[in-house]
């Protein structure tokens, strides 16, 4: 009987025993990071505009590459097929799915962040605003990239058909993300777009996971 | 008894027939309706106070931004009914919208700059409306790039499911200009109220919108035709 806390939990052994494939999430961010800063070569007050936005956009991508595998595994050793047969709502095995990638992903990458802020001096709220649109939006951007993943679950070399695919549904995001960020390197106002961000992330939380089921009954069965 | 007659009315066999009957018609029909709207506009009408006689883009603008939401509605719409009851002509009808849809966004953009340049002094400006269509072009190419990939029933399925969740940016880029206000002017034309524009100006504007619709009809039948040869 597969359950919501066993596929949670087999999520997470996977993901321990094999580390590369979040630590490359993870590396891929840095590096786009210090390319992006190396590009820039900008006097010290750019750096609080710019490089928040950069770190944002770097996240952005670093998912977008992850996701695509989200199922892709699953898919063709067949223990998919076990979720999509089981009794348990399939919106629920797919939260337990994202969750753990979620966490692996989440938690190094804010750890990361706030290692930078430090290193580039950012004050103090720009930090934490930064940190907060990064706990908001991330979690919404892996809700609506399951769609996209379950859609493109038996295409090969789907990655770039999947960045299509999400496209649309990430800029929303993106933009309320960095509008945060901007403002508050700016000193206005930030917490109406982080408002939104909270409304977008709420709006995933709840119509994501049953399209992607909807869809990988189509897409997987 | 009505069910049975609806069922066959919108079969494809029926619908193909119909639309074999009336594609010349609308040939016409949609022709004269553009060639009058685009004389009426470009030449007839009176050239705005401020901006000359460059507002007559709008006659080919003004058109395509609405069709390119207007189309991806009816695709949505087709998507739905399809993934609901499974009636094969409105895959039909979704799979057909796409790439006109994506046309005709592909030409409000184009005009969109155009204008843009003159007046605005700039082709392109990340402004809530224009960036809002350009992720519309994505949703249009995404559901195509998607369609393709994939085998055709599960391709059809998926493309369907795609269609309707992208639906949600559909009132985002309609009322993005009074959301969010930036550079792009708000809208002229609405239903709920009376046009803000002087009527020998209006009405070339609505023919030509009349025209748009009759050339999206017009490829839909062509497309119909086309589905019945190839199944």
């Amino acid at each position: 009987m597969v359950s919501f806390s066993l596929v949670f939990k087999r999520e997470c052994v996977l993901l321990l025993r094999t580390p590369q494939s979040w630590l490359q999430g993870l590396l891929f961010f840095t590096l786009v990071i210090f390319l992006f800063s190396f590009v820039l070569m900008a006097k010290q007050t750019d750096y609080q505009v710019l490089l928040p936005l950069y770190i944002w956009l770097a996240a952005l991508l670093a998912q977008l590459l992850a996701i695509d595998a989200l199922f892709k595994q699953d898919y063709l050793d067949g223990s998919l097929d076990l979720l999509l047969l089981s009794d348990t709502d399939l919106s629920y095995l797919i939260i337990g799915k994202i969750l753990p990638h979620l966490l692996f992903s989440l938690i190094p990458l804010l750890i990361l962040t706030a290692l930078l802020s430090v290193v580039w001096q950012f004050e103090i709220q720009l930090m934490a605003v930064l940190l907060l649109s990064l706990i908001i939006g991330l979690p919404s951007l892996f809700l609506f990239g399951s769609i996209g993943a379950a859609l493109t679950v038996s295409v090969r070399n789907s990655s770039v058909l999947t960045g299509i695919i999400l496209l649309p549904l990430y800029v929303p995001v993106l933009l309320f993300a960095v509008s945060a960020v901007q403002n508050t390197a700016l000193g206005l106002p930030w917490q109406g777009a982080i408002a939104l961000l909270g409304a977008n992330f709420i709006l995933a939380g709840i119509l994501a996971p049953i399209a992607s089921a909807a869809v990988l009954k189509v897409t997987a069965g | 008894m009505i069910k049975q007659q609806l069922a066959q009315f919108i079969s494809l066999p029926y619908m193909a027939r119909l639309c074999a009957r009336i594609t010349p018609y609308l040939f016409f029909v949609m022709l004269s309706v553009i060639a009058i709207g685009l004389a009426w506009g470009l030449y007839f009408a009176p050239s705005d106070y401020q901006q000359g006689d460059a507002f007559r883009i709008i006659y080919v603008h003004v058109p395509s931004a609405f069709l390119s939401l207007m189309v991806y509605s009816c695709m949505a719409i087709s998507a739905a009914l399809f993934l609901i009851w499974r009636i094969k002509i409105a895959d039909e009808i979704a799979r057909a919208s796409a790439p006109v849809g994506a046309l005709f966004t592909f030409l409000a953009l184009v005009t969109g700059s155009i204008w843009g340049k003159p007046m605005w002094g700039t082709w392109w400006i990340w402004d809530a409306r224009l960036t809002s269509e350009l992720i519309l072009l994505f949703l249009f190419f995404g559901y195509m790039a998607l369609r393709d990939a994939l085998p055709q029933k599960i391709g059809a399925l998926a493309s369907s499911y795609l269609a309707v969740i992208g639906m949600i940016n559909i009132p985002i880029i309609h009322f993005s200009v009074i959301w969010w206000n930036t550079l792009h002017q708000g809208p002229t034309l609405s239903r709920l109220s009376l046009p803000t524009m002087d009527s020998r100006m209006l009405y070339p504007l609505l023919l030509m919108i009349l025209g748009f619709m009759l050339y999206y009809l017009l490829i839909l039948c062509l497309q119909l035709q086309t589905a019945m040869r190839r199944s």
